[in-house]
């Protein structure tokens, strides 16, 4: 493979990047979404998040809220309201249903199209993931 | 001239110079005098005045000269008193006017005054003269209003003060001093007391009041804020002090009394203020027991909320390694090895999950109330080498690290055998957990006293500072724990903490980041609620577990 034809497949692999969770969790995604040729990046909350999504540009986010952390709600917020990552499209995940009944309910502050409750279908993520960005 | 003539001539001048130094002190005395002085002939012309006269009614002395004393009174009774002055001639005789009667004289400026006039009258060749001796009553007369004044408004403050008394919601007793007699009760002070009680004759009948302290001793008598106030001049401020009615009801008072001084400083009173806050205290402890409730309520929510995400953690492990087992299984050309992970992985959750629900169950049975405790008297020591006996027989946990047992002597107790032995396992394992790099993990047993020390250190990561007052919440785990991927559920040194205060005991922590813990646990060697319908008769005072060797278990 040519260096400008290993250029262009990488182009066109989709690239999902999972943000916290439990490490078991981002485990079972990379099984999963590696298996479906997807790219997958995990990472845990840290104060650089933001600005590698902003580098990276993913063709989606996963994004665990868990209880008491502050960081993942603030995290949304703030890929609402940057121009150059506002049209990322978002998946929340949450063991704790307030929690993303909350974020589900102020969507407009928070961003986010798909919301799903832990424990989750691994067949509904991924039909989620190609209703927003299509198989890999 | 002759020696005679001289003799005389030197007494008339002599008698003429003290008729001269008379007239000026006559003069002097007049000018001098507090009182107006008005000497009049009988037509009532005026003759003689002195200073105060002048002052008195504003005209200078050559006004007054010859004219008609009518002059210097109030035209209304100018006429009346021309009457009166031709009565008085008729009967000469020295009376004092005004006394009886509100005299008034008028001052130049046309203002008139209220005088005290007394008269005289002196024959001389020339006829009666009238002297008349004015004192202006102003001066008195507003002393006098003053006075009336003053009188009424203490009247009026004393009603005021019988209206407060009478009004306040507060009792108010007053006691003479030293002897302690009740002068003064009002009515809020008769009704808290039986009628008796208020008339105290002296301090000594005070106890009758019925005060109670609150560890339930009687109030004696010079116990009462009124009784202190009076002997030792203390100010009591909303002392409380529970009390019983004369229907034998019981209540809440609030006591302030403070000491009455007279101007030496000596106390002369004592005034006691009682305020029946019997229902306000039952206000506020029933306000404290709903926020209790309502703290307990949130703490259970939050309990809840966070067992409910430690739960749903291994489930969705459990769920996602099931269905790409699955998936996997599904495929053509399965990859055994990839499934065996998998499977491996789901033992691991499925493991953790276990735990998980043992420790929640444990952790809910405290949370729920005290747990019971199966108490039997057993030999600590043994107890702890038993403990240690069980780890060194699973390599796996141990591997890298030197398990030391310091129990020199037996150290016999009453506690429950079991709940010590998950607290000792629940610390042996943190320890084993927290020192990944292997090192020393010492547990000690020793008599201190009327207690047993427990002591379990290792030589691991050790707990940042600010992480120490957490290590015994419900769902903490350090940061040193998430960052080196420990596994455990967050509740297990909260469990060992509740069983050790279950058992009246205290657990504290001794930790250098990088260096090691030490948790420290003192333990009364019977607990608190002991008693002996709860010893298992079976075993008596013989230990359920054998005698430890005494020599480090390695």
């Amino acid at each position: 493979m040519s260096p400008n034809n290993a250029g262009q497949s990488l182009r066109v692999l989709k690239h999902i990047f999972c943000i916290n969770g439990s490490p078991s969790f981002l485990d079972i995604l990379r099984h999963l979404l590696e298996h479906e040729h997807y790219m997958v990046t995990t990472t845990n909350f840290v104060p650089q998040t933001f600005d590698q999504i902003a580098a990276l540009q993913p063709s989606l986010l996963i994004i665990d809220l868990s209880v008491g952390q502050q960081a993942g709600p603030d995290l949304l917020e703030r890929l609402q309201r940057e121009a150059i990552t506002r049209k990322i499209p978002v998946i929340v995940v949450s063991t704790d249903r307030r929690l993303l009944a909350r974020a589900r309910a102020e969507q407009a502050l928070y961003g986010g199209q798909l919301f799903l409750a832990k424990p989750l279908d691994l067949d509904n993520l991924l039909e989620g993931i190609h209703a927003l960005i299509g198989a890999a | 001239m002759g020696q005679d003539a001289c003799v005389e001539h030197f007494l008339r001048r002599k008698w003429m110079q003290q008729v001269g130094m008379m007239d000026k002190l006559f003069q002097a005395l007049l000018e001098s005098a507090p009182n107006a002085i008005i000497v009049m002939d009988s037509f009532g012309r005026i003759a003689l005045v002195n200073a105060e006269t002048e002052r008195l009614f504003g005209y200078r002395r050559q006004e007054l000269l010859g004219t008609s004393v009518e002059l210097l009174l109030p035209e209304h009774v100018r006429d009346g008193h021309r009457n009166h002055r031709r009565d008085y001639l008729a009967v000469l005789r020295t009376r004092r006017m005004g006394l009886e009667l509100e005299l008034h004289g008028r001052h130049k400026d046309g203002s008139e005054f209220p005088a005290e006039i007394s008269i005289s009258s002196l024959e001389t060749e020339d006829g009666p003269l009238i002297t008349s001796i004015i004192r202006d009553r102003s001066e008195r007369k507003r002393a006098v209003a003053e006075s009336d004044q003053f009188l009424v408004q203490r009247e009026t403050e004393r009603r005021c003060l019988e209206a407060v008394l009478r009004q306040m919601p507060s009792g108010v007793l007053i006691a003479d001093a030293p002897s302690g007699r009740i002068i003064l009760a009002n009515r809020q002070g008769t009704r808290l007391w039986p009628d008796s009680f208020r008339h105290a004759a002296g301090i000594d009948e005070y106890a009758r009041y019925q005060g109670v302290h609150t560890d339930g001793r009687p109030y004696q008598s010079e116990e009462w804020p009124l009784a202190r106030s009076i002997l030792t001049g203390e100010v009591v401020v909303n002392e409380e002090i529970a009390f019983q009615r004369g229907d034998s009801t019981r209540g809440t008072l609030e006591v302030s009394s403070v000491p009455i001084r007279d101007h030496d400083g000596q106390i002369e009173a004592g005034i006691m203020i009682v305020t029946e806050i019997t229902q306000r205290k039952q206000a506020a402890t029933d306000r404290i027991q709903l926020i209790a409730a309502q703290e307990a309520v949130r703490v259970r929510e939050e309990f809840v909320a966070i067992a409910s995400h430690e739960l749903r953690t291994p489930l969705t492990a459990i769920k996602g390694y099931a269905q790409l087992l699955a998936k996997q299984l599904l495929r053509s050309g399965t990859d055994d090895d990839r499934s065996i992970g998998f499977i491996d992985k789901l033992q691991g959750e499925v493991s953790r999950l276990e735990a998980l629900v043992t420790d929640l169950l444990d952790a809910a049975r405290i949370e729920g109330g005290r747990p019971e405790l199966r108490l039997k008297v057993i030999d600590l020591s043994a107890l702890a080498e038993h403990a240690l006996a069980r780890f060194l027989q699973a390599p796996e946990r141990t591997a890298g690290h030197t398990l030391v047992l310091e129990a020199p002597e037996p150290v016999q107790g009453i506690w429950d055998p079991a709940r010590l032995d998950q607290v000792l396992t629940n610390l042996i394992s943190n320890a084993l957990k927290y020192s990944p790099h292997g090192g020393e993990v010492r547990l000690g047993v020793r008599r201190r006293d009327d207690q047993v020390e427990v002591v379990v250190s290792d030589q691991g990561l050790g707990i940042a500072p600010e992480e120490r007052e957490q290590v015994f919440e419900p769902f903490s785990r350090t940061e040193t724990s998430h960052q080196s991927r420990i596994r455990g559920t967050g509740l297990g040194l909260y469990i060992v903490a509740q069983l050790v205060e279950h058992h009246g005991g205290t657990i504290t922590l001794q930790s250098e980041h990088g260096v090691g813990s030490t948790f420290t646990i003192q333990l009364p060697l019977t607990p608190p609620t002991f008693g002996f319908g709860n010893v298992d008769p079976a075993l008596g005072m013989t230990s359920a577990y054998p005698q430890p060797s005494g020599s480090p278990a390695v």
